[in-house]
């Protein structure tokens, strides 16, 4: 095909794809400006606008959308859409969000706060109408409980309700109590999804039940989209796992939803294909040294270390991972854990603390528990058995010897 | 294979050997594309094992001296790697269409080693066997219906699950490497099959653990084949590179159609008695 093209002219059907996606964006902007238009209509739930946020962190609005047109090509939209990731946000004070922690460490929220510099995602927070958050809330007790409660009832069906954590059905939930009423999570989950127009899991516990999940698992701790779907409770729910979660995935998500009314489209496992679609693999700085077979062998390789080559070897699994880490990266973009100099661990993946452990060793490394008690990798096995069967052809072939001689001496006897 | 097929020897000119003090026939088994299929899918085996060794752990010394920025060696492993994945897929395609679709007398139907699978429920089949494997008996089993052991066509549709096994989880591995074709297209297609099992990890480590399948067959396969050529005097280890293995004579006992096929009949294309 490409040389067709290149003797015959411009290919025809890759006109047609060009003018199909300005016409498939054209209709994306509609609907965007609908929706926009609709949730502008409404009141804002708090009074903050985001003049008020510029002037307080200092920013002019030509920073502003200078970070609006940066979140746009995340969200791999052509630049005209800039403007209206700019009107999102503006609206985004009409877009009310209950923040609620299940078996987590708050780590997610603390990435998400934590930012140095000002950018899209702490506008975001100051801008949207975050009804509910115990990490960031003055309440406690039973006033922090009965603000949730009023949340829920007032915004009925409309607001997003994030979760951070796994959610541990064992026990009726038992190993998970909230609040001063001692309210299992697993309620809390069925109660504010019920009443939820969409539901993030932000986090991989949230999203797949990430390190509480990890085996054995005492308290069957699951993802919030797996706990949904068994307890049949059919909100959208979008996962955007991550060890903690990338704060510009958890800002454009919530963009996106406001900007286009609906939860983006989704890969396999329910993360956004905007920020899941590429593996790490693929977007990493490192790569050159990974197909030139050039390697850091060991965490005394010095030399390998300051020459920035692959960190395949000391357990990189980047190649078994899909995020946008590499792209967007972590604290305003300053760095992420393979520019740092130590190997993706997957922690975006599905189980990836029972299927990508041990950290710093390849996959092929992985252990098993063996009946003879101890643990072992697949090779190690796979060379025991193949020394057992070795062992064993060894025994055979001996007998056979030995059957093979009485065999030739009895029948000699009958000749006789 | 025609023309193998009139190489056949008939009945009264096949050459007769005196082996292990009974005289045995020696008649054409192996045809020419089961021999080369044999040995090409063992130098790809034996090239895939060594390579995906170094693909999961690649033990190649860097070079530090001098400008490595147009040195590929692990994408140029990778990519030979593929390459004999897909021409053992080839074969394994071609094996279990001949498995399945072609029937005695080398036409289209149901296939004739695929109607051999009731050797597999066979228990007199399964205890005489074993016992012949395990020294408690002397003289083959002869099973009238299957040219396999219940062992062994066991352990070869395990193989040829096995096959098909490391190349579906080998397709869903390369492809996030290429940027379009046929890998890319085909994991389209394949890719609830990586969902099911958790993840592209999880397939990896399906794809690592099943490889020690195939070393562990090879070893047992060559002793097996080897115990059998010399235990039964069959001559099998020869036939496949000779194409021609020893058989009893047909009057020795009830004569059968794989005994002896008339001129013009395809040639039993995978007689493989050894192991």
């Amino acid at each position: 095909m490409t040389t067709a093209r290149r003797h015959a002219g411009p290919d025809p059907t890759h006109h047609d794809l060009e003018a199909r996606t300005q016409e498939h964006y054209e209709w994306l902007a509609a609907e965007a400006d609908k929706n926009l238009d609709r949730l502008e209509a409404q009141d804002p739930v708090h009074d903050v606008t985001l003049d008020d946020v510029l002037k307080r962190r200092g920013l002019s609005r030509r920073d502003f959308l200078k970070m609006s047109a940066v979140m746009t090509a995340t969200l791999g939209l052509p630049p005209m859409f800039d403007l209206r990731v700019a009107r999102a946000q503006e609206v985004a004070t009409r877009l009310p969000v209950i923040w609620q922690e299940l078996q987590s460490c708050s780590g997610n929220s603390m990435a998400l706060i934590r930012n140095a510099n000002p950018g899209t995602d702490e506008l975001l927070l100051d801008l949207i109408s975050l009804e509910y958050a115990e990490i960031l809330m003055a309440p406690s007790g039973q006033a922090a409980e009965d603000v949730l409660a009023d949340a829920i009832e007032r915004y009925d069906g409309q607001y997003i309700a994030v979760f951070e954590g796994s959610v541990p059905v064992a026990e009726d939930g038992g190993y998970l109590t909230i609040g001063p009423t001692g309210e299992t999570g697993v309620h809390k989950v069925e109660h504010i999804s019920r009443h939820a127009a969409a539901v993030i899991a932000a986090g991989t516990c949230s999203a797949y039940g990430g390190i509480p999940a990890a085996r054995p698992n005492p308290t069957t701790a699951m993802g919030v989209a797996d706990f949904l779907g068994q307890r049949g409770i059919g909100t959208p729910v979008v996962n955007l796992p991550a060890c903690p979660v990338s704060s510009t995935n958890v800002v454009g998500t919530i963009l996106e939803y406001a900007m286009f009314g609906r939860l983006p489209s989704l890969d396999a496992y329910g993360r956004p294909l905007w920020a899941y679609q590429d593996r790490i693999h693929d977007k990493c700085e490192r790569r050159g040294h990974f197909d030139a077979g050039e390697f850091v062998e060991g965490w005394t390789d010095i030399e390998g270390l300051k020459a920035g080559l692959c960190l395949f070897k000391v357990g990189c699994k980047g190649p078994m991972a899909y995020n946008n880490c590499g792209v967007v990266r972590y604290n305003e973009g300053a760095s992420w854990p393979i520019m740092a100099g130590h190997g993706c661990i997957g922690c975006s993946e599905p189980g990836f603390w029972d299927t990508l452990t041990p950290f710093e060793v390849p996959l092929a490394g992985r252990v098993y528990s063996t009946p003879f008690g101890t643990d072992a990798d697949a090779d190690t096995i796979g060379t025991v058995a193949l020394g057992a069967a070795a062992a064993g052809v060894a025994i055979h072939a001996g007998a056979t010897a030995l059957k093979a001689a009485t065999e030739s001496r009895s029948d000699a006897k009958k000749e006789q | 294979m025609t023309t193998d097929t009139r190489r056949l020897p008939p009945r009264k000119d096949a050459v007769v050997l005196e082996r292990e003090g009974r005289p045995r026939m020696v008649v054409y088994v192996f045809g020419r594309y089961v021999r080369a299929a044999h040995w090409i899918r063992n130098a790809l085996l034996i090239w895939l094992v060594l390579s995906g060794i170094y693909l999961g752990n690649p033990f190649l010394a860097r070079s530090l001296t001098g400008d490595t920025s147009s040195t590929f060696t692990l994408a140029q492993v990778r990519g030979w790697h593929v390459a004999a994945g897909w021409i053992l897929l080839a074969f394994t395609i071609a094996r279990i269409y001949q498995f399945l679709f072609i029937n005695e007398r080398g036409r289209l139907g149901l296939g004739k080693e695929l109607k051999m699978a009731p050797i597999l429920v066979n228990w007199k089949a399964w205890r005489d066997q074993l016992a012949f494997y395990l020294l408690m008996r002397r003289e083959h089993p002869h099973f009238t219906y299957s040219n396999y052991g219940p062992l062994q066509y066991l352990v070869y549709t395990a193989l040829y699950a096995a096959l098909l096994i490391i190349s579906v989880t080998g397709i869903l591995i390369a492809a996030p490497y290429l940027q379009s074709g046929v890998a890319v297209w085909s994991a389209g297609l394949l890719s609830p099959i990586e969902t099911a099992l958790g993840g592209i990890a999880n397939v990896r480590t399906l794809h690592h653990v099943t490889m020690w399948f195939f070393i562990l067959f090879t070893l047992v396969h060559i002793y097996m084949a080897v115990w059998n050529s010399m235990r039964t005097g069959n001559l099998l280890v020869e036939g496949i590179i000779s194409g021609f293995a020893a058989k009893d004579m047909p009057d020795a006992r009830e004569a059968t159609d794989d005994d002896f096929e008339a001129p013009g009949e395809p040639a039993a294309e995978d007689t493989t008695k050894e192991g």
